[in-house]
């Protein structure tokens, strides 16, 4: 593409040049009308033919079925509700961050509940919108394995440039030991992780938040089952660290605006870390 | 199309008229039958995607109709453009001058269109379903 682009960039300039430098009088006039059918109507014409039939047939492999894994993808406001349809094996339920084997093509479907948000990892594709009532597919394949950053291209409301998502690529093995370990149950919290765990459900978080294992089904807001092993905190409004989630929890609309979750300034300091713990270790 | 002895402002566009009645008919043809199928068969349910033949063929049709009344065009501007005797730039105030421009214009607008209306219909030649 780039090199087609050169080409017609050289041959241009190259007419441009010759026009005003090297041959500076009038052509005859049959060779002006040559030049204007073959220069100026013929050639864009099967340059474009071209470039578009050679566009059109990578459409339809954009769009081919992935290769087993299906990840369905919802815009929320604005957080991503991801959720794993392996061919074989449990359905896996997370948020706010997405792993996929490299090499192979995985297909998303994308939805929103309420309104256009679009899923746009740059480095492995262009973007493409979710829009409510509609399912959109997109298929992308990853060459290298390593951290990417995914983005919401679409304007979505106050915290639409605080609606990001890490993208993980790892090697199929890998993945396929990941998966298989979301599934797994969690261990029970003891200790100072057990006074986290009860205050996060006295305080009412289970309403909107999912935890695998204890009384917490809520689906307001992301499944923290596994959140102790997210790079982000907030759809990558912060680095997930503990400090960072005590401050997330206790000034959520300071750090995200207009985000359903309601902040908690009254909750005594020692009980934010208490939970704050509690969520860093579910991994 | 507009048969005329004499090339009129009317015989210039209708060409380019029919190009955007083709790229209305196919637009139309693709996005609902399009929406309509996939309301039918959500894909949620994993169901195949629908496919839409009909719709391409649609376009097929609208495609050669188009074509077709584009050529017929093309041969009557050429007439028009042929009647007088007369060479570009066409800048007498005669009949034959303004015959001979008006056709000229027409026969160009008549390649564009005829591109145009294969450029809007090959996406139907490489996109079989509603993804
Ligand atoms: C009204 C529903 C609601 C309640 C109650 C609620 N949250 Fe949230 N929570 C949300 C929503 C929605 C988000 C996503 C915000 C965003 O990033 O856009 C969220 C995000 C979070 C996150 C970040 C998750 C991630 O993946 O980065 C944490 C941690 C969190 N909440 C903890 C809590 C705790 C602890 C409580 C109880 C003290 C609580 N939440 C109560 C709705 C709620
Ligand atoms: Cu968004």
């Amino acid at each position: 593409m780039l090199i087609g682009a050169g080409v017609v960039w050289t041959i241009v300039l190259g007419v441009a040049v010759y026009a005003t430098r090297v041959k500076t009088d009038a052509h005859e006039e049959h060779v002006g009308k040559r030049l204007i059918f073959w220069g100026g109507v013929v050639f864009p014409v099967v340059v474009l033919a071209a470039l578009l039939v050679y566009g059109l047939r990578l459409m339809p492999e954009l769009r081919q079925p992935g290769e087993g894994l299906r990840i369905d993808v919802a815009g929320e406001q604005f957080w991503w509700r991801v959720r794993y349809r392996p061919q074989n094996g449990p359905e896996v339920v997370t948020a706010n961050e997405i792993r996929m084997p490299v090499g192979e093509r995985v297909e998303f479907a994308l939805t929103s509940p309420h309104v256009i948000h679009a899923f746009w990892i740059p480095t492995l594709g262009g973007k493409v919108d979710m829009i409510p009532g509609r399912e959109n597919r997109l298929v992308l394949e990853a060459e290298k394995p390593g951290t990417y950053r995914g983005v919401c291209a679409e304007f979505c409301g106050a915290s639409h440039a605080l609606m990001a998502f890490d993208v993980v690529v790892m090697e199929k093995p890998a993945f396929d030991a990941w998966l298989a370990a979301q599934a797994a149950p969690l261990p029970t919290a003891t200790g100072d992780l057990a006074r986290g765990r009860d205050l996060f459900l006295q305080n009412g978080c289970g309403a909107c938040h999912a935890v695998a294992g204890i009384e917490a089904r809520g689906e307001v807001g992301p499944n923290l089952s596994r959140f102790g092993a997210r790079k982000t905190l907030g759809a990558g409004a912060l680095p997930n660290t503990a400090e960072n989630v005590v401050r997330f929890i206790a000034e959520t609309d300071k750090v995200k605006p207009r985000v359903t979750m309601p902040s908690y300034p009254a909750l005594p300091r020692d009980d934010l870390t208490a939970i704050a713990a509690y969520l860093g270790s579910l991994k | 199309m507009i048969a005329s002895t004499r090339a009129n402002l009317i015989t210039l566009v209708t060409a380019p008229t029919v190009w955007a009645l083709h790229f209305l008919v196919s637009y139309t043809a693709a996005a609902g039958y399009c929406a309509k199928t996939m309301a039918d068969a959500r894909v949620m349910t994993g169901a195949a995607w629908p496919d839409i033949t009909i719709a391409r063929l649609v376009i097929l049709v609208a495609t050669v109709v188009a074509v077709a009344i584009i050529a017929l065009c093309t041969r009557q501007a050429w007439g028009h453009w042929r009647s007088g005797d007369v060479d570009p730039p066409f800048d007498e105030p005669s009949f034959e001058g303004r015959q001979g421009f008006l056709g000229f214009a027409t026969l160009l607008l008549c390649g564009l269109s005829v591109v145009g209306v294969i450029f809007v219909a090959l996406p139907a030649v490489f996109i079989g379903d509603c993804r």
